[in-house]
C-alpha cells in the first residue's frame, strides 16, 4: 500500500469549498447574449475545443484513479475535480451558446468514444524515469498541464475583444490556478513520505515532460482531426506568455533540484 | 585611461554568464556565446533550455528575476541578459 496523500480531509474539504464559490451566477449564464462580431473564430475554436475537453474529464479522472492507485483521498479528488472541470464545460458550452455556436452531436460522439486510455498511457509511460512512480508522474504531470491551462485560458481572455467571454475566461484560469495549487500540494505531501531516491528525482522528471508537453487531448483522436490540439492553444500565447510559464515552473521545481554535488555523492 | 566601472562590471558579467552557459549548453568554448547571441533562434534553446537559463541568472548571480518580467524581451540575448543581470544587482544594492 503506498503512503497515502493527506491524513485528514480538511485539505480536500478547503478545495471543494473554494470551487463551489467560484460560480455563484451558474444559472445567470444561461442567459448570455454577447456579440459574435468581437470574437474572432480562432477563438470560437478554441472555446470550442475546451467545452468538449472539458466534457471529455472522464477519459482524464479514470487515467487519475489508474495513477493514483490505492490512495483514497486522491481518488476523491479526481472524482472532485472531474465534476469542477465539467463545470467550465457547462460555462464554455453557455458562452458558445451566447455566440450563436452549438457543439454537434457528431463531436460529442468522437469524444466519448475516442481511445484515450491507451494514448495516454503511453505517452506518460514513454516519459517515465525509472525510479520514479506513476503516481509521482502524474503528480507532476498535473502541476504542469494545470498551469498551462492557466495560461491557455488567460491567453485567449487577452486577445478576445468581448468583455463578458474575457472575463469568464479569466475566471476559469483562476479555477485551473486552484488545481495547480492542489497538485503541488500533493506532490509536495507525496515527497514528505516518498524514498529519498524518488524524491531526487522529481526535477529530472519535470525536464522529461516539460520538453515535449502536450496537452492531454491531443491523445483523443478527434482533437487532431479537427485541429482543435495543443498547436491551436499555444498559437495564442506571446513572449510573454511563455515567458510566464517558465517563469513560474522553474520556480516552483526548482526546490527539488539536487545539486550536482549531492548527486554525485549519493 | 581606464574604463568605467559599469564596462568592467559587465564584462565580468557576460563572461561568468558565458562560463556558466557553455556548462549548460555543452559548448566547447565561449566563441558562440557573444553579447547578440540570440537564445532560441542563434543558440537553439527551446522551452526546457530557458528554464536552465533562468535558473543560471538567478543561482549564478544571486538575483531574482521579477515575476512580470519577458524573458523572451529582457532576456532574448546573451547580451540582453548581462543588462538585466547588472539591473537587477543595481537594484538589489
Amino acid at each position: 500500500m503506498t503512503t497515502p496523500s493527506f491524513e485528514d480531509t480538511a485539505t480536500l474539504d478547503e478545495f471543494f469549498i473554494k470551487g463551489r464559490n467560484m460560480w455563484p451566477d451558474l444559472r445567470e449564464l444561461r442567459t448570455l447574449q454577447l456579440d459574435r462580431s468581437r470574437v474572432d473564430d480562432r477563438i470560437v475554436r478554441f472555446l470550442r475545443s475546451t467545452a468538449l475537453n472539458e466534457h471529455g474529464i472522464v477519459h482524464y479522472v479514470k487515467g487519475y484513479f489508474r495513477a493514483y492507485g490505492d490512495d483514497y483521498k486522491l481518488a476523491i479528488w479526481a472524482a472532485m475535480w472531474g465534476g469542477e472541470e465539467y463545470l467550465h464545460s457547462i460555462v464554455l458550452r453557455l458562452i458558445l451558446r451566447g455566440l450563436g455556436e452549438e457543439i454537434s452531436g457528431q463531436e460529442y460522439r468522437g469524444l466519448e468514444q475516442g481511445a484515450y486510455a491507451e494514448r495516454y498511457d503511453a505517452y506518460l509511460e514513454g516519459k517515465r524515469l525509472p525510479g520514479v512512480s506513476r503516481r509521482m508522474q502524474q503528480l507532476v504531470y498535473g502541476v504542469v498541464q494545470e498551469f498551462a491551462a492557466v495560461i491557455a485560458y488567460r491567453s485567449v481572455a487577452d486577445a478576445c475583444d468581448e468583455p463578458v467571454v474575457a472575463r469568464l475566461l479569466r475566471r476559469i484560469a483562476k479555477d485551473e490556478m486552484r488545481h495547480c495549487r492542489f497538485f503541488q500540494l500533493c506532490l509536495e505531501a507525496y515527497c514528505e513520505h516518498c524514498p529519498p531516491a524518488e524524491r531526487a528525482l522529481v526535477w529530472d522528471q519535470f525536464n522529461t515532460l516539460f520538453k515535449d508537453f502536450r496537452m492531454p487531448q491531443e491523445h483523443i483522436e478527434m482533437f487532431g482531426e479537427f485541429d482543435m490540439g495543443t498547436d491551436l492553444y499555444t498559437s495564442f500565447w506571446t513572449p510573454e506568455h511563455r515567458s510566464r510559464i517558465i517563469l513560474f515552473l522553474t520556480r516552483y521545481f526548482r526546490q527539488y533540484r539536487q545539486p550536482a554535488a549531492a548527486v554525485a555523492g549519493a | 585611461m581606464t574604463a568605467p566601472e559599469s564596462v568592467i562590471a559587465g564584462d565580468e558579467i557576460l563572461q561568468t554568464l558565458q562560463s556558466i552557459l557553455k556548462d549548460i549548453l555543452l559548448l566547447e568554448s565561449v566563441d558562440s556565446l557573444g553579447p547578440e547571441a540570440r537564445f532560441e533562434e542563434d543558440l537553439n534553446l527551446d522551452s526546457l533550455g530557458m528554464v536552465d537559463v533562468v535558473i543560471a541568472i538567478e543561482e549564478g548571480f544571486g538575483v531574482k528575476l521579477p515575476s512580470d518580467v519577458n524573458i523572451f524581451e529582457d532576456v532574448r540575448t546573451v547580451g540582453g541578459a548581462v543588462a538585466l543581470i547588472r539591473r537587477l544587482q543595481a537594484g538589489a544594492d
